[in-house]
């Protein structure tokens, strides 16, 4: 099928009104950056989900990262995460009065920083999905082989499966789902079955090219009513996953329940470090609490596909990036964040 | 921040491969994949998640196909 055809296929379509939800926030910047919802049938409407990592990071998970910070810990993360909100402030806003925390690209440079500063002890913000939890693996089995004391992780993984399916049981009204691309290497196709069958609905796991987008929802929109998934991105994303890697997150990580921020916990959707590796674990169980700064904030009901981001009476005018009130707005991959910078208006 | 991008594999070291990305060399972690020069690979986070293969699927005709639609 050529780009022409896919492209007049999703155009022309006049079935039934249905909502397509893109779940990674790498597919919600790829939408905008490509500008798919303009090629679409006023009838197809896309919605954003639940994920942006950091976004559903509770507060309480920031504010244990400061309370690390404070007791005189270096603080090492992703640059998504230092304006995420705490209850009272973010790793930004503390750091402003002098707690020390450190940007990087990869999780391997704490190796580096911490030889470099052995009597310093180091905390990786380790906030992710499966797409990063076998890095957080890997990283784990050198601190022990170079036996490197000082570093420590202060854990947020979760799981996908979980959170589409609260999603679906919350009563929200989607018909397909593009399934995350980077999620799906690591994890395979098996992993959306039994959410596909239970609510018979299509997943077209999509590669991040506007033209892989654009295949995807084709086959989502041809497949409405039926619990299938479809595999659009053979290139990276084989069936099975990647074997080694999900070896290696069993080695050092176990399944427990998960707060979402603005959603709750959500069963057997995290991922902790197991008893016997604790001692690399800077006290990442229990994070729960989940304090909104802003009342009136939305990001939960953005985040579950029940709103958009300008139907929330905060967007665009106190919730901006330089001064976000809720998560979504922080990340480049949070919605708000990315209906706002993109000029989305998609309603 | 499950971001991933592609890149050629240029030299394999012990403990680090050299990874093009459009002229600028990178080094990724090997580890969750084995990888040899010449692969394509997928890199995240500073580490090589997967190696992309050059396998097309007609996923899209078999479903137009199957459902009767253009």
């Amino acid at each position: 099928m050529t780009l022409d055809q896919m492209k007049a296929y999703l155009q022309g379509y006049d079935g039934k009104e249905i909502n397509i939800m893109e779940v990674c926030g790498s597919h919600t910047a790829a939408i905008a950056k490509n500008g798919i919802p303009g090629m679409l049938s006023p009838r197809i409407h896309l919605l954003s989900g639940p994920g942006c990592p950091v976004c559903v990071t509770p507060s309480a998970y920031v504010d244990k990262l400061i309370e690390l910070a404070d007791s005189g810990k270096v603080i090492v993360t992703f640059g998504d995460m230092i304006r995420i909100p705490g209850s009272k402030e973010s790793l930004s806003e503390a750091k402003g009065r002098g707690i020390r925390v450190e940007m990087v690209y990869s999780p391997f440079d704490i190796i580096s920083m911490a030889k470099a500063a052995a009597d310093d002890e180091f905390v990786f913000a380790a906030v992710g999905f499966e797409t990063t939890t076998p890095i957080y693996a890997l990283l784990i089995e050198h601190l022990i082989k170079e036996e490197i004391k000082n570093v420590k992780l202060l854990t947020a993984l979760k799981t996908m499966p979980g959170v589409i399916d609260h999603v679906m049981a919350s009563g929200a009204d989607i018909d397909g789902f593009i399934a995350p691309g980077h999620v799906s290497v690591v994890t395979g196709t098996g992993i959306y079955k039994p959410i596909a069958e239970k609510y018979s609905i299509p997943f077209g796991v999509s590669g991040f090219e506007g033209e892989q987008l654009l295949k995807a929802l084709c086959g989502i929109v041809a497949s409405v009513g039926r619990g299938v998934v479809h595999n659009f991105y053979h290139e990276a994303v084989r069936d099975e996953g990647n074997i080694s890697a999900n070896e290696i997150i069993n080695r050092y990580f176990k399944e427990d329940d998960a707060m979402w921020r603005g959603m709750g916990i959500i069963p057997g959707s995290g991922r902790y470090l197991k008893e016997e590796y604790v001692s690399f674990d800077a006290g990442s169980f229990g994070l729960n609490d989940d304090e909104i700064k802003n009342k009136a904030c939305r990001c939960s009901e953005v985040l579950m596909g029940k709103i958009k981001p300008m139907e929330c009476p905060l967007f665009k005018k106190v919730c901006t990036p330089l001064s976000p009130q809720g998560a979504c707005m922080v990340s480049e991959e949070g919605n708000c964040h990315s209906y706002l910078v993109n000029g989305r208006d998609d309603l | 921040m499950c971001v991933a991008l592609p890149g050629l594999v240029k030299e394999v070291r012990d403990d680090a491969v050299i990874v093009d990305f459009s002229g600028n060399e990178v080094t990724a972690m090997p580890g969750l994949v084995p990888v040899k020069k010449g692969d394509r690979v997928l890199v995240h986070a500073g580490c090589i998640l997967q190696v992309m293969s050059d396998k097309e699927a007609d996923e899209l005709e078999a479903i137009f196909s199957e459902v009767g639609a253009f």
